[in-house]
């Protein structure tokens, strides 16, 4: 059920990137264009993982990842909403939140039910919080070496921008962090309690 | 002996540090009596620990962190270590990279009890130490970013190659501990097989 979910989701996305490349190349804006075959491939991700891999999907994080995408691609990118200043910063944000949900879902597939009792809620605030910081600086790494060796300007902005992001990621991560910190003392209580 | 060693070192430093600090304030050198006040206060810092009920950090870290407040505060900016010679600035990054990642081991190990740990995929131990690592170098350019904006005007005056190498320093070093953690619990349970 879930696996179907997330085909008919990212077919959705990946048909409407679609329309949008055919649209934008015949209308030669090449830029539009070439974003929205960047978004056929991301969106065909979840969908070749869907396909192709036994995953089992954690459906908010999907749902969250073709959020972001639409955010960013669709919005940000070609309706040009980057260029209002503080979308970009917005993004960053929420893409540090969905990280954090993403540290979060790693973290419990990676830990056995029979440990979770034992392990403080401090080590759950902690490696939510360092996860998505992590990926906004592997994020600002992409974006620095793009520039570097392919003479793009992502970084455009200089070290107000970067910092900018950086801040915006850890921020997001910070606030799920905390909600999540709150989630584990509150099972921990109750399972004392029992 | 572990408190004797944290102790020791921090009466130590930070009797040498109010030296400094006393000498460079007669002599009415501006920023060197400000960076070794700073220094009285974050070799103090440690004396913390000895409130805990247990202390999860072991001498090695306790060594190290003073060997980098020496590396960084009286080389660095006292002597001008960081003005001199190019390469200081980055071989600091990567030492602190390195560093925090052996303090997320630590702290791994602190909140993780033994019984628990076989429940915990070495997977979680690699992600906790990397992301650890790299989210204080973000925290770090946050701190001298916001620094920039309110007090200084020179933390961060390379812009952003200097930023990015920073970053790129620190995560190269937090990687080498994660894989030295990963390398290191394989061989610990090999040895619990055998």
């Amino acid at each position: 059920m879930k696996r179907k979910l997330v085909i008919i989701m990212s077919l959705l996305y990946i048909l409407f990137m679609a329309i949008l490349a055919f649209y934008y190349h015949s209308n030669g804006q090449s830029f539009k264009s070439t974003v929205a075959m960047g978004g056929i491939l991301c969106g065909a991700v979840p969908l070749l993982l869907a396909l192709f891999t036994k995953l089992q999907f954690n459906l908010p994080i999907v749902i969250s990842y073709l959020i972001f995408l639409v955010g960013s691609q669709y919005l940000g990118s070609i309706l040009g909403w980057y260029g209002l200043g503080w979308w970009d910063t917005f993004m960053h944000f929420i893409s540090g939140a969905i990280l954090a949900f993403s540290g979060i879902a790693l973290y419990e597939r990676l830990i056995h039910r029979a440990a979770g009792h034992d392990i403080s809620p401090w080590f759950v605030f902690l490696f939510t919080l360092s996860f998505p910081a992590f990926g906004g600086v592997l994020w600002e790494v992409y974006e620095f070496s793009c520039d570097q060796f392919f003479g793009m300007t992502l970084q455009g902005g200089g070290n107000t921008d970067t910092m900018t992001d950086l801040i915006a990621d850890t921020l997001g991560g910070l606030v799920i962090a905390i909600w999540s910190f709150i989630r584990t003392k509150i099972k921990l209580k109750q399972v004392r309690r029992v | 002996m572990k408190r004797k060693v944290l102790i020791t070192l921090s009466i130590i430093f930070s009797l040498g540090m109010t030296g400094l600090f006393i000498y460079y304030l007669v002599k009415h050198d501006h920023t060197r009596w400000q960076v070794a006040l700073g220094g009285i206060f974050v070799s103090l810092l440690p004396l913390g620990l000895l409130k805990m009920k247990k202390n999860p950090f072991n001498i090695p870290i306790i060594i190290g962190y003073y060997l980098f407040l020496f590396c960084s505060l009286y080389l660095g900016s006292i002597s001008s270590f960081y003005l001199h010679i190019k390469w200081w600035d980055s071989t600091l990054h990567f030492f602190k990279g390195m560093f925090v990642g052996f303090v997320g081991i630590s702290l791994f190990k602190h909140w993780i009890p033994k019984g628990a740990r076989s429940n915990v995929s070495t997977g979680i131990l690699f992600l906790f130490v990397l992301s650890l690592s790299v989210f204080t170098s973000a925290l770090w350019e946050i701190y001298e970013f916001v620094g920039d904006l309110t007090l200084t005007h020179t933390m961060q005056r390379g812009g952003n190659s200097d930023t990015m190498l920073d970053l790129l320093c620190g995560l190269s070093g937090g990687l080498i501990t994660a894989i030295y953690s990963l390398i290191r619990k394989k061989r610990l349970k090999e040895r619990c097989w055998t």
